[in-house]
């Protein structure tokens, strides 16, 4: 707080007034300076809207497709519950993941990552926000087919995230190990395979009676989840980590091995 | 980051660049004034200040708001014209608080010897609070200390001047 007895002591300390023209002269040298815009740094949220523009259309085209699609498939209720309305919530999520595993190994081609290592913007930046930005679009997913399954009066809330995000997450977590492990040109089919195994393996387990959308398959699910989960965190750290370029690794010639 | 965004905003547009300019002229002035004393070299420093942190943008760092950098620049032009040897006329060098005229001389010329008799950063701080009524937020990036730091050190500074000038008040 301001003591007012000693501001009024030091407002005895004048200031004469500063010359007009001193202030024109100023503002006129200031004028000539070359301040040099085209050096100027792009801000985060610049860059980070800029990403956006280099995700293809074809991505935006087949993530909003699909999900529209599913969104209508689960809320019209053409499916019925004891049949398929859990599988495509389940197989939606692999899907999603695959789409967006499909457009993360392009930032991986060869040549590519060596043009991205030298650019002001780190290629990890670049990772981390295609992947913020394609998670924050399969949770709005995730959230509306929660949303329209809570019209069904047989479903709880806890089926919509245990069998839409499970898959999701081991999903991931298989992208995620391939991507920290195999070379640049195989990524992309290994995705692949991997994301139409786990779709079979859910729609095998559904045709065979397993009854894996049981509410007593409760257990199994959480469980899964549970496993998942520390495994995804530290395989995502040490993509991070690999994608962080020569400031505290050496360069093996393709991909970035941190010491 | 929001600083960041309005300092390329200033890169970009010379319109605002002019407002910036004007709008925390007489405030740098005035900063430099009560350093100096003298009305020429405080414009003189006031403009250098301005365009050195011109020309420096590009090494901008981050003291918050983008008035706290100028303040930094303009202690360092400060800092630098007393280290240079400069002719002083004698008129200017006679009094610092001149323009006041010789009413309320005396409590002026007080006021100067209590304001000199404190440490450098505590005058600062005075100076920082009082007279440029910025917030303590501001006055510890400036002087980059802590904001516990600056409180403390703010509140002696104002005990020992209220205790210098307790001698004596004028009306």
């Amino acid at each position: 707080m301001i003591d007012r007895k000693l501001k009024k002591e030091l407002n005895k300390w004048e200031v004469p007034a500063y010359d007009a023209g001193e202030l024109e002269d100023t503002l006129s040298i200031a004028k000539n300076i070359n301040l040099h815009p085209e050096r100027q740094r792009m801000t985060g949220a610049a860059f980070f809207f800029g990403q956006l523009r280099f995700i293809r259309k074809r991505t935006w085209v087949l993530k909003l497709a699909f999900s529209a699609g599913m969104l209508w498939l689960l809320g019209t209720g053409r499916l019925e519950l004891s049949n398929w309305l859990w599988t495509v919530l389940a197989i939606s999520g692999p899907v999603l993941c695959l789409q967006n595993a499909n457009e993360l190994c392009r930032l991986f081609q060869p040549g590519l990552l060596e043009i991205q290592m030298t650019a002001r913007n780190s290629f990890r930046s670049v990772l981390l926000i295609r992947l913020t930005v394609f998670g924050i679009l399969d949770f709005l997913f995730f959230v509306c087919a929660a949303v329209f399954l809570s019209a069904f009066p047989e479903t709880a809330l806890w089926q919509a995230v245990l069998y839409g995000m499970v898959p999701y997450e081991i999903m991931c977590l298989g992208c995620l190990f391939i991507l920290n492990r195999c070379g640049e040109e195989t990524m992309l089919l290994y995705t692949a395979a991997w994301g139409v195994f786990l779709s079979c393996a859910l729609l095998t387990l559904k045709i065979s009676g397993a009854g894996i959308f049981e509410p007593s398959g409760f257990g199994g699910w959480a469980l899964a989840g549970a496993a998942a989960l520390p495994a995804l965190g530290f395989e995502l750290k040490r993509l991070l980590k690999n994608a962080g370029g020569n400031r505290y690794a050496f360069n093996d010639g393709t991909f970035i091995e941190t010491v | 980051m929001f600083e960041q965004k309005r300092l390329q905003s200033l890169i970009c547009d010379k319109d605002r660049l002019d407002a910036f300019i004007r709008e925390n002229y007489a405030d740098i002035y005035r900063y430099c004034f009560y350093h100096v004393g003298e009305k020429d070299l405080a414009q003189d420093i006031t403009q250098e200040a301005f365009l050195k942190f011109l020309k420096g943008l590009e090494h901008y760092e981050e003291y918050g708001k983008l008035k706290n950098y100028l303040y930094v620049i303009a202690r360092n032009c400060i800092r630098d014209s007393f280290r240079k040897p400069r002719e002083t006329a004698l008129e200017d060098a006679a009094e610092p608080f001149s323009d006041g005229g010789l009413e309320g001389l005396p409590a002026r010329v007080d006021l100067s010897r209590a304001l000199q008799s404190l440490e450098p950063l505590e005058r600062e701080l005075l100076l920082l609070r009082y007279e440029q009524e910025l917030k303590l937020r501001d006055i510890a990036r400036i002087l980059q200390l802590p904001v516990s730091t600056a409180r403390y050190k703010l509140k002696h500074a104002e005990k020992t001047l209220k205790a210098r000038l307790g001698a004596t008040t004028y009306d």
